[in-house]
């Protein structure tokens, strides 16, 4: 406030001041062109007066002159012609004088006055008289006669009238004389007091125009200092605004932006100068809508005082975005984090002016800030790696890995096979769709997450494509770098299998090994692991290990979906060697689905009257001497035919003539259908509409089959039978 | 100390956080006066406390903070309401703000943060 007014002050005193002044000095000279006026008229006042102080005298003397010339009969026409003369410039002298006097205002001072009128009244009778000389002039004055020449009547009486005049006006001239000579006088002392009050004016004006000038110099100084300080802070901001990194700007509450701004804002926005333009124009390009809406708001929080500024930074949406810049001549597309910050600046008043924005490129502190956080989890997901790899049976590890191999090369085989049409490409995704499912089933059931979430994303991906109406080979390349980093990360666990097993197998030996031994762990252990003890394991631990599995996986799946279930196997100990790796795939995908899709919710079976935990049994016999059986069997809600039918149509898998025409068994048959799945949501478990197809697949390419029985509300059964491959050679129950 | 007391209403679904925030406050010039579990507990409460000072999380049943934050707001234009809610979503947090709320505080927060913004909401009518 003290700081606007004493702006204010500053502003208006030069121009009052030199007003001022300007008006004095003006008013000084009228005055001065007054007084010289006055002045002139004055001294033209003193010269008639002089002039007039002398003229009794010299009319005196023309008189006298006439008079002697009249006794000796000389010659007084010439001073009788000057005496008019004398008398005709004494009476305009007179009325000069009186105009002069008046002009320089002595007309009514009283001294002068005064004197002026008697002077005035005594020149009234010798005036007066001298007229008479000039009437009373008629004739010849001299008439020759014998005795000489002698005055003649006229001559006679103009001697008269001169005798008389000298005689009654001699005193009145010489006090003519006088008055005249006062005034003259005063009027002298007049002339001095106004050509000194003139000079004492002028003096003045002077005076005040040499301080006009010093002052009007000052000022021009002071503003152009201040001209030149303002440059300089101009050419200042221009330096900052120029060099600094960030975009400044400010917004108007119109919500304007503002013409000054740092030049890295057209860089860092890739767009023309921002000037004129809304915040909300400027941001439209960058943003998505409802970002674009938060920004407004937030925006229009800042205006309002009472919402205190710094409680409300973390609410700023525009704290981080990311911005994709599309290719242009100088720049190529590319992807950028922008961070913007508001700040309120406020005037005098104290209310909020404008708003201060200030954008800056924060793309590298993003990207380390990533790449820190990618760091970190890798070094997790390493330590989690380990601990899967700790906590995994070897065999079962190693069978997993040599899947995730051979998995690996038949969905590249399939890739690189023959065929470019549309439809075989959707039978290659399918294909490589399917194994990724088996692998992703297999690496659920052992815990190996870093296989399940890599196979999820390429299921992910071929779920992607299979959702497009027109496939290309090029479509492909992203699933085969995929591929390729999952063939990597299996290598990678092979690796570390490898060293947990020597780590493993160091740590066995070393406590059988006698003590004195200790120290040479290398030779020891391998003299101590006997290829046959090896054998024996494994041929103990395989059935086992698939039921481990299987439990496994009923507890992994059955846990995020609020499901309780308890898994009972029987006969998985009897699986031939050939069937080992068929079983075990369709166990899995069984008993999988079996949870994700049979098994209902604790309150669902609560509300049906069912025990919470769920039932699901395995089970594997001879069924004769030519088939196996295996059975998979849950109490959830069985198979709802009219549920199946609205799924399949949905799917596309069925039109509405097919679906009406459907019956029951029909039904059941869908659930085989690539594609089909009834789960709503796509989740690791169920959703994709793969796992039953798998299963009727890989039946029939054993020449086996399988059946399905079920009751909606209580259980759903599918029995599988498949030959035996050899129905002369014993079973392999009595080998193990 | 003189000054006139802000009373303050802390409005919570959650039982732990009000206590916490009933806790925390170690500013002389904030005297708790309660709590709420919703808008309309919060709304019932006014009434009866005329608290000056309120902090309100945005996401409970009954009645949500936004729509309590503008009737409290329009009983008291001068009331001064700290919104209190994870930053999930901005907008929501943002509405909350143009209808009346003078601050926000994102969950989780600390004792000394809430303190902070406390000071800073009382600071602001100076």
């Amino acid at each position: 406030m003290a700081r606007l007014s004493l702006n204010q002050r500053v502003q208006w005193l030069p121009l009052a001041v030199t007003a001022l002044c300007t008006t004095a000095l003006a008013l000084l000279l009228f005055s001065g062109v007054q007084l010289a006026a006055r002045l002139q008229s004055a001294s033209s006042a003193l010269q008639l007066a002089s002039a007039l102080s002398s003229q009794p005298q010299l009319l005196r003397s023309e008189l006298t002159l006439i008079q002697r010339g009249l006794e000796t009969q000389t010659y007084v026409g010439d001073s009788l012609r000057s005496l008019a003369a004398g008398r005709a410039s004494s009476n305009h002298a007179y009325t000069r004088l009186a105009t002069a006097m008046h002009d320089a205002g002595l007309a009514t001072r009283s001294d002068t006055a005064a004197l002026y009128t008697q002077a005035r009244t005594n020149w009234q009778p010798l005036d007066s008289g001298l007229a008479g000389l000039e009437k009373s002039r008629s004739g010849e004055l001299y008439a020759d006669s014998a005795g000489g020449s002698a005055l003649t009547a006229s001559g006679t009486a103009l001697k008269r009238t001169v005798d008389e005049l000298l005689a009654s006006q001699s005193r009145n001239t010489s006090a003519l004389a006088g008055e005249l000579g006062d005034l003259a006088a005063l009027l002298r002392a007049a002339v001095v007091h106004d050509g000194q009050s003139l000079r004492a004016l002028l003096l003045g004006g002077a005076g005040l125009a040499s301080l006009l000038l010093a002052m009007m110099l000052y000022f021009a100084l002071r503003a152009g200092k201040a001209a030149r300080a303002a440059g300089e802070a101009q050419r200042q901001i221009g330096n900052i605004l120029g060099t600094v990194r960030e975009g400044l700007f400010l917004i108007a509450r119109d919500g304007r932006i503002g013409g000054a701004h740092s030049d890295s804002l057209v860089a860092l926005l890739r767009a023309p100068a921002p000037a004129g333009q809304t915040f909300e124009e400027l941001l439209r390009p960058l943003v998505d809508e409802k970002t674009l809406l938060a920004a407004s708001k937030f925006l229009g929080l800042l205006w309002k005082d009472k919402v205190n500024e710094e409680l409300i930074e973390s609410v700023n949406p525009l704290n981080q975005i990311e911005v994709n810049f599309h290719k242009t001549l100088g720049a190529a597309a590319e992807q950028r984090y922008l961070s913007f910050s508001f700040r309120r600046a406020r005037a005098a008043s104290g209310a909020t002016d404008f708003v201060l924005g200030v954008v800056a490129d924060v793309t590298d502190r993003v990207l380390l800030q990533r790449e820190l956080e990618q760091l970190r989890a890798n070094n997790d997901s390493h330590s989690a790696l380990l601990m899967q790899l700790l906590q995994a049976e070897p065999l079962q590890l190693q069978s997993f890995l040599n899947n995730v191999e051979v998995g690996v090369r038949r969905s590249n085989a399939l890739l690189r096979s023959p065929g470019i049409g549309s439809a075989e490409l959707q039978h290659k995704q399918q294909g490589v769709f399917r194994e990724m499912h088996l692998l992703k089933g297999e690496a659920a059931s052992l815990g190996m997450d870093s296989f399940v979430e890599r196979t999820h994303a390429i299921e992910e991906l071929l779920a992607s494509l299979r959702e497009k109406s027109a496939l290309a080979g090029d479509d492909f390349v992203p699933v085969v770098v995929k591929l390729d980093e999952l063939l990597g990360h299996k290598q990678l666990i092979a690796a570390m299998q490898e060293r947990v097993d020597q780590a493993k197998s160091a740590a066995a030996s070393a406590d059988d090994i006698p003590p004195e031994h200790h120290g040479d762990t290398a030779v020891i252990s391998t003299r101590t692991q006997p290829a046959a003890a090896t054998a024996t394991a494994a041929a103990a631990e395989r059935p086992a290990g698939l039921e481990q599995t299987l439990q496994r996986l009923a507890r992994e799946v059955s846990a995020p979906g609020g499901r309780q279930v308890r898994l009972a196997c029987e006969g998985l100990d009897r699986i031939p060697a050939d069937y080992a790796a068929v079983v075990r795939d369709i166990c899995i995908q069984m008993v999988r689905n079996a949870i994700a899709h049979g098994i209902e919710e604790r309150e669902q079976r609560a509300a049906a009257g069912k025990p919470p935990t769920g039932a699901i049994r395995v089970r594997f016999a001879e069924a004769s001497p030519q088939e196996y059986s295996l059975l998979i069997e849950d109490d959830g809600q069985g198979l709802d035919p009219a549920r199946i039918r609205d799924r399949a149509l949905e799917r596309g898998l069925l039109d509405v003539e097919q679906a009406a025409a459907l019956n029951q068994s029909g039904a059941y048959r869908m659930i085989f259908q690539p594609g089909f799945s009834t789960a709503s949501e796509v989740t690791e478990h169920a959703g994709r509409g793969v796992g039953l197809d798998i299963v009727n697949t890989t039946v029939r390419e054993c020449g086996g089959r399988i059946g399905i029985s079920t009751q909606p509300g209580k259980y759903t059964r599918f029995k599988m039978l498949l030959p035996r491959h050899d129905a002369s050679a014993p079973s392999h129950s009595s080998a193990a | 100390m003189d000054a006139p007391l802000h009373r303050l209403l802390v409005v919570d679904d959650s039982n732990v956080i009000r206590k916490r925030i009933e806790r925390a406050n170690e500013l002389p010039e904030i005297e708790f006066v309660g709590s709420a579990r919703n808008g309309r507990e919060a709304l019932e409460l006014y009434s009866l406390l005329r608290p000056t000072l309120v902090t309100m999380d945005l996401t409970m049943p009954e009645m949500d903070g936004a729509e309590c934050v503008s009737k409290l707001v329009q009983r008291d234009p001068g009331i001064r309401i700290l919104v209190i809610s994870a930053l999930a979503d901005k907008l929501t947090a943002i509405d909350a703000l143009e209808k009346g709320a003078s601050g926000f505080l994102c969950k989780p927060f600390t004792d000394r943060q809430l303190n902070d913004a406390l000071r800073k909401l009382i600071g602001a009518e100076s």
